[in-house]
């Protein structure tokens, strides 16, 4: 079977009077389920490597109070990944136990269902059985009873009779080796009958068994699932200055707008500057092909820009098309302001 | 204030590898989906799906902390890349005024 492809959920076979069920489920099912939980159980342990890696690969290049801030929330971060590993291998291997033991619960349950039914086709045959033979004992005993009066009328007739007497007396002694037969017949289905219900009983005790033991696996793996939990691990919040971080509003009216401008190796950068009123600062990088707002272009040239209208790019900060109010740039050299 | 050593391009590079593991725990939660109603008709059924439910629920944060602190990291290699250059901007133009 293919793991991407789940199986499908198997009917569980009822038996219509064998006297016990088959536990329900299926395990295939389930081990599949096992197997997906453990690949995902590798899989965050693969994201936690990859995290622990980059962390590592980072230490050799970059130092410094934020630094060490990512460096301790890599590390938390790493840790959830390995907990959630730990956590969904918890729930592979009792997923697996319980798939393990319902398989064997359900074979032992099919095997005393077919045993308990050959039981049961005993029980109705044995019962055939003994019917019959009760009923050729019935039969033997009245042709016995009828025998042995018959004889007994013509033995009254004196000699005139002794020749019916003789015929009934031959025909007392067949129905007497019929009602025997029939007597050893009756006696033995009852003792059939006894021996297939006591054998019933042995199956469908080990059929009530099997399906307790699944029940008890089954509470056993509901108990380990329920206390599985995964804590999120906590988020990086957004720069003061990504992009659409929205920590910060852009209202023109009350904060200065200010764009920089820059062309390196013939790429123009614009920085996007918003100060509101309460110092807040929010910062806005992007290259601008074409030379938006650019105005003499030139290697190392910066073009600052205040209170130059809507920020282009600016998505998601509501910025307005209002200017700011100028903030004041002292140009030097190849710096001019617009 | 912080004292500090960057290489930005490299800031940046490593970030990248963080870029991946949204993706990833995308897929894991795929293979959780795949698990649902594996257990139906059992006793352990409600147990199994709420387990499901709640891995379901959290694994996406593990992909956003991935994504988060990737983004994290590569603003801050922007950062100083940008600052670096407009010091460096700056300082070219203080020199071209002499």
């Amino acid at each position: 079977m293919s793991p991407a492809e789940p199986p499908a959920a198997g009917a569980t076979p009822v038996p219509a009077a064998v006297g016990f069920p088959i536990a329900p489920g299926d395990p295939e099912s389930i081990e599949f389920a096992s197997r997906r939980l453990g690949g995902v159980a590798d899989g965050l342990d693969v994201q936690a490597g990859t995290m622990r890696s980059t962390a590592t690969l980072l230490a050799d290049f970059w130092r410094g109070h934020a630094a060490s801030a990512y460096q301790a929330l890599s590390s938390i971060i790493t840790e959830h990944f390995h907990v959630a590993g730990e956590t969904s291998r918890s729930a592979a291997t009792a997923l697996r136990r319980y798939g393990l033991e319902l398989e064997r619960c359900r074979r032992k349950g099919m095997a005393a269902t077919a045993q308990a039914e050959r039981c049961l086709n005993e029980i109705k045959f044995q019962t055939r059985r003994l019917h019959d033979a009760q009923l050729r004992v019935s039969v033997a005993q009245d042709a016995l009873s009828a025998a042995r009066a018959d004889g007994a009328r013509a033995r009254a007739e004196g000699p005139f009779g002794t020749a019916r007497a003789a015929v009934a007396d031959l025909e007392a002694i067949a129905s007497q080796a019929a009602l025997t037969s029939a007597q050893a017949d009756e006696q033995a289905a009852t003792e059939a009958l006894g021996r297939a219900h006591e054998e019933l009983s042995q199956w469908q005790g080990l059929g009530r068994g099997a399906w307790q033991d699944a029940q008890a696996a089954a509470d056993d793996a509901s108990g380990s699932l329920q206390a599985l939990t995964i804590a999120p691990p906590p988020l990086a919040a957004p720069l003061p200055s990504a992009q659409g971080s929205g920590e910060i509003t852009i209202d023109p009216r009350s904060g200065t707008v200010q764009t920089i401008t820059h062309t390196k190796s013939g790429e123009t950068i614009e920085t996007i500057t918003y100060t509101n009123s309460g110092g807040s600062v929010a910062t806005i990088t992007h290259p601008t092909p074409g030379g938006h707002g650019v105005s003499g272009q030139g290697s190392g040239e910066t073009i600052i820009s205040p209170g130059s209208g809507a920020p282009q790019g600016a998505s998601g900060h509501g910025a307005s098309g209002k200017p700011g109010s100028g903030h004041g740039t002292s140009g030097t050299g190849e710096t001019s302001v617009r | 204030m912080s004292e500090f050593l960057v290489t930005p391009e490299d800031v940046i590079a490593a970030s990248g590898r963080l870029s991946v593991i949204g993706g990833g725990v995308e897929e894991l939660c795929g293979h959780l989906q795949s698990c649902a109603g594996a257990a139906a008709g059992t006793p352990a059924e409600a147990a199994f799906e709420g387990m499901l439910g709640r891995f379901s629920a959290v694994l996406p944060h593990f992909g956003l902390a991935g994504e988060h602190l990737g983004l994290a990291v590569a603003g801050a290699g922007a950062e100083y890349s940008r600052s670096d250059l407009e010091v460096a901007d700056a300082c070219d133009g203080g020199r071209g005024g002499e």
